[in-house]
């Protein structure tokens, strides 16, 4: 079954939208995820255009300022209910996947 | 040495991938994009490894300068990756980057297949599907009013054949690249959710419209060498179409490099069509039929003839000598006749339709002379024949019209028919001698003697 727009975000998307915790404009975003992740996830301009473009319809972030040809952004309320809901998405995986670990140890070691 | 290289664009709209693989080759050779559409342009440039990547963008203004306002933040977002808008092919931009392993302009295949798809769902796919179904509706509408006599003029005419050949393609042909774009999303669709890089995009539909334009270009030359007459003025206009378009190209993208705002490119280029097409219908078009009438492609010229009686007066261009056989041949004095004739040849058969007929009037004395090349098709045209000059009754074969053998003797040829309706005979006859097949329709008070028959043979029986 096909995923409703989103429901889960993409790694570029959960990081466009932790960026934008801040007020950032769009060019700042890319370096910003870069650093964060030190260069293991790289947004690329037409991925970053597309994200701020849907973003901004689906209200998850807003245009905050335009200055000349820079435009800022802000995750809205919306913006962060996705990101929690990611996170809360990524700790279940994570706990699933330390609690199907933990007990296939237990077992080798009773075995 | 030339600074600038043409070539002909035979790539779909939606394979950005393989546009992009093809312009990196050709940057490797010394020669970079200039732009891009019908044909691309490159310049000369020292070669380089550059890497090219597209990306479709539903904010880019297909007809303005740099894509646009809107695409703007795109564009300095790719600058700020060093990338540098190299072309624009409608909503479709082109960047290109010197720098050896680039961040790639498309990080997630999710994003980068929605935005593609978003440009895609909207003029590129709906513009053709319109398109074919104007011309399914026009062809329709033609073959409804087309005349029963279709299949022999088919046979004789190929310059007719290779039309409606056309117009039967084109719906087609139009299609092709749409339902090839939506068949390859879905399939790239289930590749992006599984994890797996996208499925090439398909060349075919591209090359085989190229393809099929090419061998009917080929075609019309050839039948306008063998066949002038017919040939010539459909070579003449398909290459005034030709022109008008890429003149309304050339409009285009002049007011695109120019700067002009994007709406008014597209009304000013709109309004060159409009009137270019209106000039080429109108003015055109008629002068070939013209030229073509005056004998200028080959065949006898016909002359501008005015025919007068008490109830007006009426023009016409006749071609009075170009016609084997007439009344006055026959002995009927001469009046104020109306003369028509049609010639058609192929390497399959040869038509001529011709008619003769007083001024103002219907009771005409007709005929026509098949002569066919292929000796197995003279039973297929001789029926074709008589369906198409088959008595109507409310639009349908009147079934008390037959044809039965013509009184022995009556004819010097192989097979001669005369048609009846109900037990009536009529002046109407299908004879066969050789390869040429006849249909007489004579005027009802003319007298059939034997003088008239010979005459009749030696002229309709070459």
């Amino acid at each position: 079954m096909p995923r409703s727009k989103f429901q889960t975000l993409t790694e570029q998307m959960f990081y466009v939208l932790l960026a934008l915790r801040e007020e950032r404009c769009g060019a700042d975003i890319s370096d910003w995820v870069r650093t964060v992740t030190r260069g293991r996830v790289a947004v690329g301009p037409g991925t970053l255009y597309s994200l701020l473009e849907s973003f901004v319809a689906a209200s998850l972030i807003r245009e905050t300022r335009v200055e000349g040809r820079r435009r800022s952004y802000l995750i809205t309320v919306e913006g962060e209910r996705a990101l929690e809901g990611e996170y809360r998405r990524l700790l279940t995986l994570t706990e699933d996947y330390r609690a199907h670990t933990e007990k296939k140890e237990d077992g080798h070691e009773t075995a | 040495m030339r600074r600038h290289r043409y070539r002909l664009n035979l790539f779909s709209y939606c394979d950005a991938q393989g546009v992009c693989r093809r312009l990196e080759r050709m940057a490797a050779k010394g020669w970079q994009l200039d732009d891009i559409g019908l044909l691309w342009r490159y310049r000369r440039a020292p070669a380089q490894a550059l890497t090219y990547e597209a990306v479709y963008c539903d904010d880019a203004e297909p007809l303005a300068p740099h894509a646009g306002e809107g695409a703007q933040p795109l564009v300095d977002y790719c600058a700020q990756e060093r990338w540098e808008l190299a072309a624009q092919w409608r909503q479709m931009l082109i960047f290109s980057n010197p720098y050896p392993e680039p961040v790639p302009i498309e990080t997630d295949p999710q994003v980068q297949l929605d935005a593609m798809h978003r440009v895609m769902a909207g003029r590129p796919l709906i513009a053709p599907v319109l398109l074919a179904l104007v011309v399914a509706v026009f062809g329709a509408l033609l073959l409804f009013w087309l005349p029963d006599s279709l299949p022999l003029l088919l046979l004789s005419d190929i310059s007719l054949a290779l039309s409606l050949l056309l117009l039967c393609l084109l719906p087609i042909l139009i299609l092709m690249d749409p339902l090839a774009y939506l068949w390859w999303h879905r399939r790239a669709r289930r590749a992006v959710a599984l994890g797996e890089p996208w499925p090439p995009f398909f060349r075919w539909p591209a090359v085989a419209t190229g393809v099929t334009a090419a061998l009917l270009a080929v075609l019309l030359v050839v039948n306008a060498t063998l066949n002038p007459a017919d040939g010539l003025p459909t070579v003449l206009g398909a290459l005034g179409v030709l022109l008008v378009l890429s003149i309304f190209y050339a409009v285009r993208r002049l007011m695109r490099h120019l700067g002009t705002a994007s709406w008014l490119n597209q009304a000013v280029s709109l309004l060159v069509l409009v009137v270019l097409w209106s000039v080429l219908w109108q003015a055109v078009l008629p002068w070939l039929r013209d030229l073509g009438a005056q004998g200028v492609f080959g065949g006898s010229p016909a002359e501008a003839v005015t025919l007068t009686s008490d109830r007006g007066a009426e023009t016409d261009l006749l071609r009075r000598d170009a016609l084997p056989l007439t009344l006055e041949d026959l002995g009927v004095s001469g009046g104020q006749w109306s003369y028509e004739l049609e010639q058609h040849a192929s390497p399959l058969l040869s038509l001529t339709s011709a008619q003769q007929r007083p001024a103002f009037s219907n009771a005409s004395f007709t005929y026509e002379i098949a002569q066919v090349r292929i000796p197995g098709l003279i039973p297929w045209v001789q029926e074709l024949i008589t369906e198409c000059h088959r008595d109507q009754l409310n639009l349908q074969p009147d079934p008390r019209s037959t044809y039965r053998p013509a009184p022995d003797g009556l004819w010097p040829v192989e097979q001669a028919l005369q048609r009846y309706r109900g037990g009536q005979a009529l002046s109407v006859y299908l004879l066969r001698d050789g390869d040429t097949v006849v249909y007489l329709s004579l005027p009802d008070d003319l007298s059939l003697t034997p003088a008239a028959v010979d005459t009749i043979c030696e002229k309709l029986f070459p």
